[in-house]
């Protein structure tokens, strides 16, 4: 089959792209998502805090959801599920298996990436004891309460102190387990202040922070972990080990954009967001395939995705190749941790999304060079990301590297 | 009195102070003012949106999500989870469908937050 812009993905970014592809004019739009149902990661995030700016509502993770599929039925978007992308060719064919039509190849002009992220398995941390079962990532034990509808324990400590692990803290002691902590190795909370006073303070769950699990005890099931504190260059502190009892441990420790199949299609991946390079337009180094949501950064917000999947839909339904502008780099200066995109190739507006590296709690200001354009931004915190827009008058005729910092006032 | 709140109404996450009688409190850190009326409420009941899951029947998946239509007392949250926690909902639903009417006295409902159908989940419209 033959196609005008295939999407990879059926989280948020995906549904997006598609919608926003669909009605910029794209005649034929196909979604490919490998579970039974669209809507990613959203469809197990039952708590709301979700859709503020895109839809002016807070809603819960499955309303947000329903109200994108309920558009891509309306628009007659066409979708696949069940169906897993597994290689994407040279001349841009993506080949796909399901049960029912075994191996699928589709061609089509544009390509747009939206495959989400996944959480750091637990293989990448380095804790010392047995692998008992009992051991959970905090998104995995999202999904068995709020979709298989199984508790994972009854005692429970969370290593990580990261959005998901919070709402899991809540979740866990409303259905009736006992979360005794959760323990943060930083100085500082990896989640959103909000989600500490909702979801910890509410329920009295104590966070420690500057401490961490050097080991798991339990041979078939865990039975309890050694907590320690930790010194400035994070490690444990001699004397300070005491042992808890419990019987599951949470993992809340980070996530990473979901890129085999991005790389193995030549797709240039940047080491800081782990995610493509793009420009402002969203596409990646190989011409129409366009890259959105939490496979390109990891964002803290489900409205920030959609921002970023609307721009790659709008570019991705223009049919008509572009001739290749002079597009310059973006750098990180002075306090930016992550940054996105990474490129600007003078073809619309720049919308920017920033990490300070820094906490700073007084206004900041956020300089781009050469450009004469100061924005001024009540606080920059690592864990929060920063948006900005730069409008294209402002950017015609750019020529050297835009330089981004974040500067205290 | 003095005590310190964290405003929760919106991301930036305010540190208010509040001096002054319960009455008549003096309230300090809030950017905007909606921080004022978060910490009045706060001062004398603090109020949440409740978001849990019930059993379902004959659907293709085993629970609905479920919220509180409006916030309701935090400190009602745990009983409400009981009571929710013992009903037992049949397919198909409609994303805000009324689960319970009026939980537990507060006059707020609380709704289904999506839509399930009774039988198959596929409805996969093959290309
Ligand atoms: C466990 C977890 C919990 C989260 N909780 C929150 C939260 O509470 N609030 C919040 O704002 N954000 C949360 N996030 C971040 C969340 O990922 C984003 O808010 C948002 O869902 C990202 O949208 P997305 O479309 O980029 O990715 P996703 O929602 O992850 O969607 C990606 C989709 O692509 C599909 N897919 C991947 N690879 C393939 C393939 N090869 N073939 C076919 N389909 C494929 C996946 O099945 C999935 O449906 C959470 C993330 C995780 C991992
Ligand atoms: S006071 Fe205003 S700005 Fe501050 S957290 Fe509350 S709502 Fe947000």
């Amino acid at each position: 089959m033959e196609n005008s812009v295939t999407v990879i993905g059926g989280g948020p970014a995906g549904l997006v792209a598609a919608i926003q592809a669909k009605q910029s004019g794209a005649e034929r739009v196909t979604i490919i998502e490998r579970e039974e149902e669209l809507g990613g990661i959203l469809k197990q995030c039952i708590h709301n805090g979700f859709g503020l700016k895109l839809f002016k509502e807070d809603l819960t993770g499955p309303e947000y959801a329903e109200r994108l599929i309920d558009e891509v039925n309306a628009l007659g978007i066409e979708y696949m599920l069940d169906t897993m992308a597994l290689h994407i060719t040279g001349d841009k064919e993506v080949l796909a298996t399901n049960k029912k039509l075994g191996l699928i190849s589709i061609k089509s002009h544009s390509i747009v990436l939206a495959m989400g992220c996944r959480e750091r398995p637990r293989g990448n941390l380095i804790i010392g004891g047995t692998r008992p079962a009992g051991i959970f990532t905090a998104g995995t034990a999202q999904r068995l309460i709020n979709i298989e509808g199984y508790l994972p324990g009854k005692r429970v400590v969370i290593l990580g102190s990261g959005d998901i692990g919070l709402i899991m803290a809540r979740r866990l002691t409303l259905e009736g387990a006992e979360v005794l902590g959760v323990y943060e190795i930083m100085d500082h909370p990896g989640g959103l202040t909000r989600n500490i006073v909702q979801c910890l303070n509410d329920f009295s769950i104590p966070l420690y922070l500057k401490h961490t699990i050097t080991e798991i005890h339990g041979n078939d099931r865990v039975e309890g972990v050694a907590i320690a504190e930790v010194d400035a260059s994070l490690e444990p502190v001699k004397g300070t080990e005491r042992f808890l009892p419990c019987d599951t441990l949470l993992l809340s420790v980070g996530l990473i954009p979901e890129n085999e199949l991005s790389k193995a299609f030549g797709v240039e991946i940047s080491d800081l967001t782990k995610g493509p390079f793009v420009d402002e337009t969203m596409e990646t180094n190989i011409p129409n395939v366009y890259s959105c949501g939490n496979v390109s950064v990891v964002f803290d917000l489900a409205d920030y995705v959609a921002e970023t999947a609307m721009i790659a839909g709008k570019y991705a339904s223009d049919l008509v190749d572009k001739p290749s502008e002079n597009t310059v780099r973006i750098i990180g200066g002075e306090n930016i941790g992550v940054f996105y995109p990474q490129r600007y190739s003078g073809r619309g507006d720049l919308v920017l999304f920033l990490r300070s590296k820094k906490w700073i709690e007084n206004s900041a200001t956020i300089v781009v060079e050469p450009l004469d354009m100061n924005f001024r931004v009540p606080y920059a915190r690592p864990n929060e990301m920063t948006r900005i827009k730069i409008p294209l008058d402002k950017l015609k005729g750019i020529s050297g590297d835009l330089r981004v910092s974040i500067k205290e006032v | 009195m003095e005590k310190q709140l964290i405003c929760i109404t919106c991301p930036v996450g305010c540190k208010l102070t509040v001096t002054g009688s319960i009455e008549a409190p003096t309230i300090t850190g809030n950017r905007c003012l909606r921080g004022i009326d978060f910490a009045k409420e706060e001062l004398t009941e603090s109020m949440r949106v409740l978001t849990t899951t019930v059993r379902l029947v004959g659907g293709a998946i085993p629970l609905l999500p479920v919220k509180t239509e409006k916030p309701i007392p935090l400190r009602l949250f745990k009983e409400a989870v009981s009571e929710v926690s013992r009903l037992k909902v049949l397919a198909p639903v409609k994303i805000y469908d009324v689960i319970v009417p009026n939980i537990l006295n507060t006059g707020v409902n609380l709704i289904a937050t999506r839509s399930i159908p009774s039988t198959s989940l596929r409805h996969c419209k093959e290309p």
